[in-house]
């Protein structure tokens, strides 16, 4: 009994189907809708066919027409210009909550791992107490000490999510640090700063990109929930939560176009963040 | 050894919730403007009156002094009384809790029974079966609570007309259908995460060579199924789906004021929003000990799945 | 059921085994056309470089393919054709034919206790009563010189060393009483004394058993002193079998793979490099038995 012979085909690498940045097509998709969002974050304010913030209550609840693409919200403002006004903040919060995570993260996990002994037992105990507070809960007592708004919100998310960063960082540094050319860099006489900025930073900083983006996401999420809750940006500025908080009764009547649009835009650069930060994930996991 | 190891992460637990304690309380002490104030609601009153409330409320003692007053009380259950409400905060919180309690239960109910019973499906089968539930849980996922609420609440309360949109009902079938809808708005996210982490341990754990030595034994494909694959996939998932599920007691907080369901969650954001600091201090505490308490059980669930775990430790 | 015609026959025979495994959708050849024999109580080594095929032909004896994978060829055990054991028959060939695995620490459940992985087979397959199963596993450690078994069983497979779990494992193969035993790499994950120590074993077992064995080992010199003959992969296919590889080698890779072990008693400056590529193996196969009497698949 002998089975068919096949042709032997060329090696089919797995990257050759994702392309040269190894993403695949939904990732590709993700890049351009995460850059999208990023350009309307910047000049989204400039760009606003009518003003995001006038009022006129004659027109709430219509909908789209030639001009006013997207229709009117509940106070009769253009919904488009505040789609594209509110990308600012509902992009900036986020991002400042992850650089400042990261930033802190890196370096408390480099302490930890560096000196290991007493210095990681505290740093590591010290986290384990800031996991005891849950990131909405943080907030809403940031709000209730600071008053709502942007900046107490990212404050709290900052503390709530720096746990987890340096937690997961202090792993990925501990193991780098146990390689053996780290320590033949000591006896070498290499100095401390240049070792923990040229060799121990590289090898986590993959592991950073792709956290970062997945952290991005979550942080996104919490800060529209925030001012959907009205803990944090506070109407009538122009945000994607705020948005999707004050259109909700529009919901209930028949109008869900404001509170979607703003819904759609959330969720799509969530979902894209997350999965950008999957297959970051993956091509770092497959270089070790 | 396992007394031990609950000892200890007993008293790592109270620990963690003294310091906890102190950071609410010690936040509140940094709260810009004059307890007084707040007390009397910004009307002026003579100098005998406020030296009078500072007595009464130890404002004029020491920080830490005024922290023993705090806890101590908070200890015998009394957290202060609610400057808007004019109420006792336990009591307050008493008449909420069951709401929020009941709303995490049903969600959880959704994750174990669809999330893992989802990920077990998908580990274990391929094909269109498990490419959808991959698609549909990784879009999921992305899906945050609030705007899951206003979907659900579009759909099956305005359109359909099936579920109640505002309230949390009474008598258990009445609840249950009250809370049904905000129960699968908090659970959508969390059960996308347990799906695909069970997916994944399933598979990794079906392609262990231990279950491969297994199978050249002769062991039925049930047993090798329910003693090896899931027995062992069981520690990971156990784990996730129990901070999942912790996480959700902050998050309730979300779909408690889309559905206005009166809870723990509403309250903590309206008495925010209004300066309420009583009653934010006492949420807080009951809400932080909850959450710890439910991170010590899944310790505790991992440590009795796991016999490699070194009792003390999470293998995270 | 075993009746005269069973026992004169010969208790494996693999003939003209191949396998084709599809990864991504190209097709790779692992075996082409694998035969050999194995009488009762027979030890065969099984020598080769790595991804020469040795693992795969093992597996397809336990009929442990990975799925997707196509078997051509047949292999009977007792003079019947495996494949078509169902049911109880199947159980039954589980029990006959048993697997020692390169390394216990992934092979044993690592979440279930000693006790539990060594009666498994024989409780859930073989109707032993739990006490009973428990009473022969410790008297199998016995055997395999674990003096206090009953501790043991109650035990978790990382309380143990490598080489006391690698005893468990042939232990516990052993409880159901195989005719035919597997061992791929059994020493590899071990450390040097505790290698000596297992074949030791390995081979009293053999001995006191009957049992045939089907060694995969790189260690030439271990296989040519406990086996009764060598089978040498390359590329799929064995190159060359019988009593006299050790000793006579004739095919040139075996001759190549003879001359490139290092020797205590002569001093060399650098091991010699095989050379013998597959170039040279398709030259040398093109149209022509192989040494070893396989028909080329063409």
């Amino acid at each position: 009994m002998t089975l068919f012979v096949a042709k032997p085909t060329g090696p089919r690498l797995p990257n050759a189907q994702r392309g040269r940045l190894g993403l695949g097509s939904a990732g590709v998709i993700a890049l351009v809708i995460v850059i999208l969002a990023a350009i309307t974050a910047v000049v989204g304010v400039w760009i606003t066919p009518h003003d995001p913030t006038a009022p006129n209550l004659s027109y709430a609840w219509i909908g789209p027409d030639a001009t006013y693409w997207l229709g009117y919200d509940v106070q009769g403002r253009d919904v488009l210009s505040r789609v594209l006004a509110g990308a600012r903040s509902s992009m900036l919060g986020p991002l400042v909550v992850v650089v400042v995570c990261m930033t802190i993260g890196v370096l408390l996990a480099l302490v930890a791992a560096w000196h290991g002994g007493l210095i990681d037992t505290l740093v590591s105990s010290g986290m384990d107490i800031l996991f005891a507070f849950p990131a909405i809960l943080l907030a809403a007592l940031a709000a209730a000490v600071f008053g709502a708004g942007l900046w107490p919100a990212v404050v709290a998310l900052t503390i709530a999510y720096t746990p987890y960063v340096a937690r997961l960082l202090r792993g990925a540094m501990l193991q780098a640090r146990n390689q053996p050319y780290i320590a033949a860099l000591e006896v070498q006489g290499a100095s401390v700063p240049s070792i923990w900025f040229r060799h121990l930073l590289p090898n986590v900083l993959p592991l950073v990109v792709a956290q970062s983006t997945i952290l991005f996401g979550y942080a996104m999420i919490d800060i529209a929930i925030l001012s959907y809750l009205g803990l944090g940006i506070q109407p009538p500025a122009p945000d994607w939560g705020v948005m999707v908080s004050e259109n909700q009764s529009g919901i209930l009547q028949g109008y869900p176009l404001p509170a979607f649009a703003a819904s759609v835009c959330i969720v799509a650069v969530v979902v894209s963040m997350n999965l950008l930060g999957e297959r970051l994930l993956q091509a770092s996991g497959g270089r070790r | 050894m396992f007394w031990r190891f609950l000892g200890r992460r007993g008293v790592m637990l109270l620990a963690a919730i003294l310091i906890a304690s102190f950071a609410i309380f010690g936040a509140m002490y940094l709260t810009p403007g004059s307890p007084i104030a707040a007390l009397t609601g910004g009307k002026s009153i003579s100098p005998e009156a406020v030296a009078a409330l500072k007595a009464r409320y130890h404002l004029d003692q020491p920080f830490l002094v005024q922290y023993w007053y705090w806890l101590t009380n908070a200890l015998h259950g009394d957290l202060g009384t609610s400057i808007t409400l004019r109420q006792d905060v336990s009591q307050l919180i008493a008449e909420r809790a069951w709401i929020t309690f009941a709303l995490v239960a049903y969600a959880a109910l959704l994750i174990v029974i669809f999330g893992i019973g989802l990920g077990i499906v998908a580990g274990l089968r391929t094909g269109w079966v498990d490419t959808s539930i991959v698609v549909i849980s990784a879009a999921a996922a992305g899906i945050p609570s609030f705007i899951a609420a206003i979907v659900l609440l579009l759909v099956f309360s305005v359109l359909l007309g099936w579920f109640p949109a505002f309230g949390a009902g009474s008598g258990f079938g009445d609840v249950l259908w009250h809370l049904t809808l905000p129960a699968i708005a908090l659970a959508v996210s969390a059960m996308a995460i347990v799906t695909r982490i069970t997916r994944a341990s399933v598979r990794q754990e079906n392609a262990a060579e231990h279950v491969q030595t297994a199978i050249s034994r002769g062991i039925p494909r049930r047993l090798v199924l329910t003693r090896h694959v899931l027995r062992n996939a069981a520690i990971p998932i156990t784990t996730v789906t129990g901070i999942t599920i912790a996480s959700l007691i902050a998050i309730s907080s979300v779909v408690d004021t889309a559905f206005g369901l009166g809870g723990l969650g509403q309250f903590l954001v309206r008495s925010a929003q209004s300066k309420d600091l009583a009653v934010v201090q006492g949420i807080s505490l009951v809400l932080v000990i909850v959450f710890v308490v439910m991170n010590l059980i899944v310790d505790i669930i991992y440590a009795a799945l796991d016999p490699r775990v070194k009792l003390g430790t999470r293998a995270s | 059921m075993i009746n005269a015609a069973d026992t004169a026959a010969p208790l494996l025979e693999v003939n003209r085994l191949t396998v084709d495994i599809d990864v991504d959708g190209e097709i790779r050849h692992i075996l082409n056309g694998v035969s050999f024999t194995l009488k009762a109580g027979e030890a065969l080594g099984l020598v080769g470089e790595s991804g020469s095929g040795k693992s795969m032909t093992v597996k397809a004896i336990d009929r442990l393919l990975p799925r997707g994978a196509r078997q051509g060829g047949s292999i009977r055990f007792r003079g019947r054709d495996i494949a078509t054991f169902k049911g109880s028959e199947a159980r039954r060939y589980c029990s006959e034919v048993a697997m020692v695995f390169q390394d216990p620490r992934v092979a044993i459940n690592p979440v279930r206790k000693i006790g539990d992985f060594m009666t498994e087979a024989i409780v859930t397959n073989g109707g032993v009563s739990r006490r009973e199963a428990n009473r022969r596993a410790v008297d199998m450690l016995a055997r395999l010189r674990i003096p206090d078994g009953a501790r043991r069983l109650e035990q978790y497979p990382h309380e143990l060393s490598g080489g006391l779990l690698q005893r468990v494992m042939i232990a516990s193969t052993l409880l159901t009483e195989p005719k035919l035993l597997l061992a791929d790499e059994p020493t590899t994950a071990l450390d040097v004394s505790t290698q000596a120590e297992i074949m030791l074993i390995l081979n009293d077992l053999r001995r006191d058993l009957g049992l045939a064995v089907i060694f995969i080992t790189h260690d030439l010199e271990l296989a040519g002193a406990i086996c009764d003959g060598l089978a040498v992969m390359y590329a799929g296919e064995i190159v060359e079998q019988g009593p006299h590889v050790y000793e006579a080698p004739r095919h040139p890779y075996t001759v190549e793979l003879m001359a490139a072990r290092p020797d205590i008693e002569r001093r060399v400056k650098r091991l010699p490099v095989l050379t013998y590529n597959l170039e040279r193996h398709r030259a040398l196969t093109a149209g022509v038995p192989a040494a070893a009497g396989e028909e080329q698949r063409r």
